[in-house]
């Protein structure tokens, strides 16, 4: 890990000295003196976030209300977080689940040595959210991540007990003009047999930067299911670091991005298949239009030991204009003998001769088009409960040409 | 719009010359097609049959160095493809793509609204047009599933065929041009996709029949049978031509064009 020192953070360090622990500033003072990640590290070859340089970093001000969008279908169990912050007054949980803010040491995250952003949220978010899901229930909690303005650092570590159930629809939003960044950070601790099914929707108003750091070490026949829709920001971030760490243990990625106007969305996932008979699938899809960048860069390591694997990673790229561009990288480390990987990955414009039928049954070429791009996310799409598919659709179809003519056309 | 009377002329083509990726596939062809007529074109494999319909129906990727198609007396060949089909010129694949995720239905009634907006028609309700397509499901014995499957997703090469037959009578073209309709069928399926045509039948319409093989002529009789080979039309007759094909082949008449 190599970098330049970031002036950003320096100035940060100095604001920040008198209400920053020995242990943050240590943090810091090893952040500043590496800088932002850049293309030259491999974890980030297709992410520059020298832009970041140019933010205000420090942490937003405390905000009195909650201000969840009226749209948002956030359930009515949910853990709410303004600028970084859990608001209390705007979350509710079930009694069969704990939640307490917890002191946010650095080295509680093991993760957080080796990446800066991991680092950057442990030194600027001022508590993390434990949440304790006990053995054998189900629970449905959402989370609301509200950024305004400056910086938000929100940290949760979910524990999901032998057997225990976790669903939670995850909004991640900016809402004004601000330049805000928020850069999260959820670890989920799946023990035996245990299931999380998380969404991640995120719909960041345009001058805001998104980065969300998913760990999830995956027990015994445990089962960590990840999909997300990533439609908003100016530059966006996604980092899976999975870990089937017991025999058997299963998870599935899926996700698509729709980067118009100047926007970028990157997307990294790792994981790992640490034990015998774990299986991972990723499926992928973005779309690419105007100025839009993008990436998938997906790494599956199969460690020594690990046989009878299964991993396939999908990942298909549309580009809607010439300008636009999206890179694609899907990698297998295998280690093991027994294992059944499958990997495609690919990058075209709109199929020809789908375009040509629909011409030739009288549609006009902006609505062919449009539908046939959404056409292309529906594999994703149908993946994604009723309401989270909803909510994804209404603001997906808005952002494509001719979206009321394409509405019915969804199979 | 004028009604069209059987005889009027809806589609003349005159010394119709084009490339496909600099080869020269059509080298000029002529033919005329009036209302009420049923025309089949014939021809050994690469003669430029299916060339010809994508031609018709607009296919970028074809380059026309001569020649001329007119149109219900407008300039064909200036018409984008979504334009043609609005005109009524319908063109039946001979590989319809599947396209996953898009409707089958949707497209449906969106291409018979485009279609009845260019006649100056009302847009059909979701009940009337679901009237109509039921209707027309039943004569090609298809099932219900079809309603909720994507556009040719999953489908056998049969119901392909029998799903372009369906659109084919659901938006009612002044032109239909089916290319191979009958390749890939069983009997049976030949019978269905047969009924279908010949229910659109009409004094102000016309068909035109793009095959290899004689047998669906008998169960749609063309008024007119062409020989398509070597990018011309080198024999026009009425079906017996067909039967004489059936019996001899292509060669004589490819020699014929040889030596002249």
């Amino acid at each position: 890990m190599s970098g330049r020192p970031s002036p950003a953070l320096a100035r940060l360090r100095a604001a920040l000295l008198p209400t920053l622990s020995n242990e943050r500033l240590t943090a810091l003072d090893r952040l500043s003196a590496l800088g932002f990640p850049t293309p030259r590290d491999d974890a980030y070859r297709y992410t520059n976030f020298r832009v970041l340089d140019r933010r205000e970093l420090a942490p937003a001000l405390a905000v009195n209300a909650a201000q969840i969008p009226s749209d948002m279908p956030v359930g009515a169990h949910r853990l709410v977080f303004l600028d970084g912050r859990l608001c209390a007054e705007a979350s509710a949980w079930p009694d069969s689940i704990q939640v307490q803010p917890e002191e946010h040491a650095i080295d509680s995250l093991s993760d957080a040595a080796t990446d800066r952003m991991l680092m950057l949220n442990a030194a600027l978010g001022d508590h993390r959210t434990k949440v304790v899901i006990p053995r054998n229930t189900q629970v449905s909690l959402d989370i609301a991540l509200i950024s305004t303005v400056g910086g938000a650092y929100p940290a949760i570590s979910f524990v999901v007990e032998a057997g225990a159930e976790l669903r939670t629809i995850e909004y991640q939003t900016a809402i004004g003009d601000a330049e805000s960044l928020t850069v999260s950070a959820l670890h989920f601790e799946l023990k035996d047999g245990a299931i999380v099914d998380h969404t991640l929707v995120q719909t960041s108003s345009a001058h805001a930067i998104v980065v969300g750091d998913v760990r999830a070490r995956v027990g015994r026949n445990a089962d960590y299911r990840h999909r997300s829709a990533v439609l908003g920001a100016q530059l966006s971030r996604i980092d899976l670091n999975i870990e089937l760490h017991g025999r058997g243990a299963s998870t599935s990625l899926t996700g698509l991005f729709l980067a118009d106007g100047q926007r970028e969305h990157h997307l990294r996932t790792v994981v790992r298949h640490m034990e015998p008979d774990c299986q991972s699938d990723q499926l992928y899809r973005g779309v690419a239009n105007e100025r839009g960048r993008g990436s998938y860069d997906g790494k599956v390591v199969v460690d020594v030991g690990a046989n009878g694997t299964l991993s396939s990673q999908s990942s298909k790229n549309l580009l809607l204009s010439a300008d636009a561009a999206i890179e694609t990288r899907p990698q297998l480390e295998i280690n093991a003998d027994a294992v059944k990987c499958a990997h495609g990955a690919t990058t075209g414009s709109l199929d020809e001769r789908m375009m040509f039928y629909l011409l030739s049954r009288g549609l006009d070429r902006d609505t062919a088009r449009a539908v046939l791009t959404y056409a292309f996310l529906g594999d994703v799409l149908t993946g994604f409960a009723a309401e989270a598919r909803a909510f994804v659709e209404a603001r997906a179809l808005g952002r494509l040409p001719a979206a009321d003519l394409i509405r019915g056309f969804v199979a | 719009m004028n009604q069209i009377q059987r005889g009027d002329l809806i589609l003349d083509i005159q010394g119709l010359v084009a490339d496909v990726a600099g080869r020269n596939i059509l080298k000029g062809l002529n033919l005329t097609i009036r209302a009420g007529e049923v025309h089949a074109i014939m021809g050994p494999n690469g003669a430029g049959k299916s060339t010809l319909s994508q031609i018709l129906a607009g296919r970028p990727d074809y380059d026309i160095k001569a020649g001329s198609a007119t149109y219900l007396g407008e300039d064909l060949l200036a018409l984008a493809p979504e334009e043609r089909a609005r005109r009524g010129v319908f063109l039946g694949f001979q590989y319809p793509v599947e396209i996953p995720g898009v409707n089958n239905v949707y497209l449906l009634k969106a291409a018979l609204n485009a279609r009845r907006r260019q006649q100056g028609l009302q847009e059909l309700d979701a009940f009337e047009f679901m009237t109509i397509v039921r209707e027309k499901m039943k004569l090609m014995k298809m099932d219900e599933s079809f309603l909720k499957r994507g556009v040719n997703e999953g489908f056998s090469g049969g119901e392909k065929k029998r799903n372009e037959i369906l659109q084919m009578t659901v938006l009612e073209p002044t032109l239909a041009i089916l290319d191979e309709t009958d390749s890939g069928l069983d009997i049976d399926a030949l019978k269905v996709v047969s009924t279908g045509v010949n229910s659109l039948r009409r004094d102000d319409r016309a068909v035109v029949l793009v095959t290899h093989y004689q047998r669906l002529l008998d169960y749609i009789v063309p008024d007119y049978v062409h020989v398509l080979a070597g990018g011309k039309i080198v024999r026009s007759g009425d079906r017996t031509l067909a039967l004489e094909l059936e019996q001899r082949g292509y060669d004589w008449l490819i020699e014929g064009t040889n030596a002249a």
